[in-house]
């Protein structure tokens, strides 16, 4: 009798051995990405190695646009799409910040929709584009007859096209506009350098077991009065054999300083957010899966981007992988 | 239940300015710490390290893009008979963009917000591809088409398509749900809006919309002791129904008797009355009426002001009065003609 028990418990413990080893790949690996984020991811990781080249911002810009193209199926014309997407970018940003008129602003988007629009229905301009654009103004070199600067307006010879301005408000009222519609353009914010980069260096339950909570490294390097905002993903991994689980999934959030918790579980040195239970849109289960048996999963991966009044961000950080641990 | 039935989210991808849906739509507080652009604002000069970011930031705060059709000459058209919403050819003809549209523009491009395909539900209710109704089907788009470039480039379908897609389904399902038909009777509501068929979501568009609340007694004249004035306007309306139902009941004749009917067309022509009548009305008030380029500026200011200023305009009432006498009899003749569905 005490023979049969003695296999048996052996059997028990050669299954779950089993079942430990069938579901170890990967756990100590860093997550597979989501599938719809995948390809954006990428073009991030791009812009990163993009940096280090020493490429200067305004190239990095287009060519990051042009990887977002790509992600969105454009192919065979990504490179001019990206191009006129980011000066598009740069002319918002121009007539936002009054160093643009507003007619020379709709002329500008003209030209570029203009352009973008036409090489999508030609694709030889496109193939032709990839060969070289020396001024940026969104004509080949092949057809390119003139040299323009600034964006400035060109025909399709890239000759600047003499037109005269389109009807447009006037600058008064588009910064009235802007003000009526409360865009966050902060000057407090003017000059600032770029937020530091920032981590997440704890993670786990409430002590009351309502909320979620997380520490994040504060940022101190922008002037007074000039708001930082802590973007924040979680990717959550769950896995368990015997649940029949297995998610890999990202949430979302976007936090201020002043949303920071204080109190007795609030972090002597950084910002202690919390998510709670009873919001419906907070993924509870994904933050809080334990892994029980051997071979369970169940992680936590943190990256945070800090993005200031007016914009300006370093872009997103790695994601790391944070442990549950207790608070306070 | 006509104002709920058409709010379909457009989901909305690639948002790298923190916030941003928040502030376009909703009340939230995300950024109302962030410092506006006010009195003494000096805004930042275009920003060298400004990379945009992503994030799938699908917003459901995100309608109304699917309640345009744009009448003017000399849009582009590109995927429809005429085309819906499309923010960079949006306003009144001759005139500049209004200035909360080219903001609105500007912002859409410095963010880089482009429609997110996959998650928009309107892109496939409203794509008309195999309408068989008159007017030409809508051409395609793959998610490329949709996502190359930002919203403030992106033409949507017109508000005739999502009219066509509430009234196929109830053509089609055994029961003939009358809730269906909200879908039309509200695109019959859009196409009596001046704004709505010049593609804007400015020039007065939400202003003019809430001041017809205050007006309402006085363009019905529905009073006791009125009862001429209201036989003229119910005869007006009648007359306009007669109109329509000729259009249907000739298409009907055409295609062998069907009892379908063909509503986008419908739907174009109340539109077209509605581009006529207001770009003739604005011409012979100097402007006044019922396009205002400073309306909605104003509006996000003091917003009680605005529409006060539509309710209060000389023979507020009179002015309006025609657009409703066309619309309400395009819906007499819809409900008429959808009756048969029950014989």
């Amino acid at each position: 009798m005490r023979r049969v028990l003695v296999i048996i418990v052996l059997l028990i413990v050669l299954a779950l051995l089993i079942s430990w080893l069938v579901t170890r790949c990967g756990h100590d690996e860093p997550p597979p990405p989501v599938a719809s984020g995948d390809c954006y991811e990428r073009a991030e990781q791009m812009v990163a190695a993009w940096k280090k080249e020493g490429r200067d911002a305004a190239a990095i810009e287009k060519l990051f646009q042009a990887e977002l193209a790509r992600c969105s199926g454009v192919n065979g014309c990504a490179a001019l799409v990206g191009a006129a997407n980011a000066d598009l970018a740069w002319l918002g940003r121009a007539v936002l910040s009054k160093s643009l008129s507003p007619a020379e602003y709709l002329a500008g988007v003209r030209d570029r929709t203009r352009k973008m629009r036409e090489a999508r229905k030609t694709p030889a301009i496109c193939e032709a584009y990839t060969k070289g654009d020396a001024d940026g103004d969104l004509v080949p070199d092949d057809r390119d007859k003139c040299t323009s600067k600034n964006l400035e307006r060109t025909d399709s010879t890239g000759c600047s096209d003499p037109s005269p301005l389109p009807p447009a408000p006037s600058a008064e009222a588009v910064e009235k506009a802007a003000n009526a519609l409360t865009i966050p353009m902060s000057k407090a914010c003017e000059g600032a350098p770029l937020p530091d980069r920032a981590g997440v260096i704890k993670a786990g339950v409430s002590p009351d077991g309502l909320s979620y909570l997380f520490v994040v490294e504060p940022i101190t390097n922008q002037p007074a009065g000039c708001q930082v905002f802590y973007q924040v993903d979680i990717r959550m991994r769950s896995k368990s054999f015997f649940l029949g689980l297995n998610t890999n999934s990202v949430y979302g959030r976007v936090f201020r300083a002043k949303e920071a918790l204080t109190g007795a579980v609030a972090h002597p040195s950084g910002m202690t957010f919390e998510l709670k239970k009873a919001d419906a849109a907070v993924p509870w289960r994904g933050l809080t899966f334990r892994a029980v048996e051997p071979g369970d999963v169940g992680q936590r991966y943190f990256r945070v981007r800090t993005v200031n009044g007016n914009g300006v961000s370093q872009g997103w950080g790695a994601y790391t992988l944070v442990p549950s641990t207790a608070f306070p | 239940m006509v104002n709920e039935v058409t709010e379909d989210a457009l989901a909305v991808a690639l948002v790298p300015v923190v916030c941003l849906v928040d502030w376009l739509f909703g009340d939230g507080d995300c950024l109302k710490d962030a410092k506006k652009l006010a009195d003494d604002a000096n805004p930042t000069e275009e920003i060298d390290s400004w990379i945009p970011g992503i994030g799938d930031q699908s917003g459901e705060d995100w309608v109304g893009v699917w309640h345009f059709v744009d009448m003017n000459p000399g849009a582009s058209n590109d995927y429809d008979a005429r085309q819906g919403k499309l923010f960079d050819e949006a306003g009144v003809p001759g005139e500049p963009m209004d200035p909360v549209e080219l903001v609105l523009m500007a912002y859409f491009d410095t963010a880089g917000l482009s429609v997110n395909y996959d998650k928009s539900q309107g892109i496939n209710k409203y794509t008309a591809d195999d309408a068989n109704d008159g007017v030409a089907n809508t051409t395609r788009r793959d998610q490329a088409d949709w996502q190359y470039t930002t919203i403030a480039h992106t033409p949507f379908e017109p508000v005739n398509n999502l009219a066509w897609y509430g009234w196929t389904h109830f053509r089609d399902e055994q029961i003939h749900p009358v809730s269906m038909l909200g879908w039309p009777l509200h695109a019959i509501g859009d196409a009596t809006v001046p704004m709505h068929v010049m593609g804007t979501s400015a020039w007065g568009h939400r202003p003019f919309e809430d001041s017809q609340d205050l007006i309402w007694d006085s363009v019905w004249n529905f009073r006791p002791g009125q009862l001429d004035a209201q036989s003229a306007a119910v005869g007006t309306v009648m007359r306009r129904a007669f109109e329509y139902w000729k259009v249907i009941e000739a298409w009907r004749a055409a295609h062998g008797g069907t009892k379908d009917i063909p509503i986008r067309e419908i739907i174009m022509q109340l539109a077209a009355h509605t581009h006529d009548y207001a770009m003739a009305k604005h011409a012979q008030t100097g402007g006044d009426w019922p396009f205002s380029i400073t309306a909605s500026t104003g509006y996000l200011v003091a917003k009680g002001e605005s529409i006060n200023a539509y309710a209060d305009t000389a023979n507020a009432a009179e002015l309006v009065r025609p657009l409703y006498e066309d619309g309400m009899g395009a819906m007499i003749a819809l409900l008429v003609a959808a009756s048969d569905f029950y014989r």
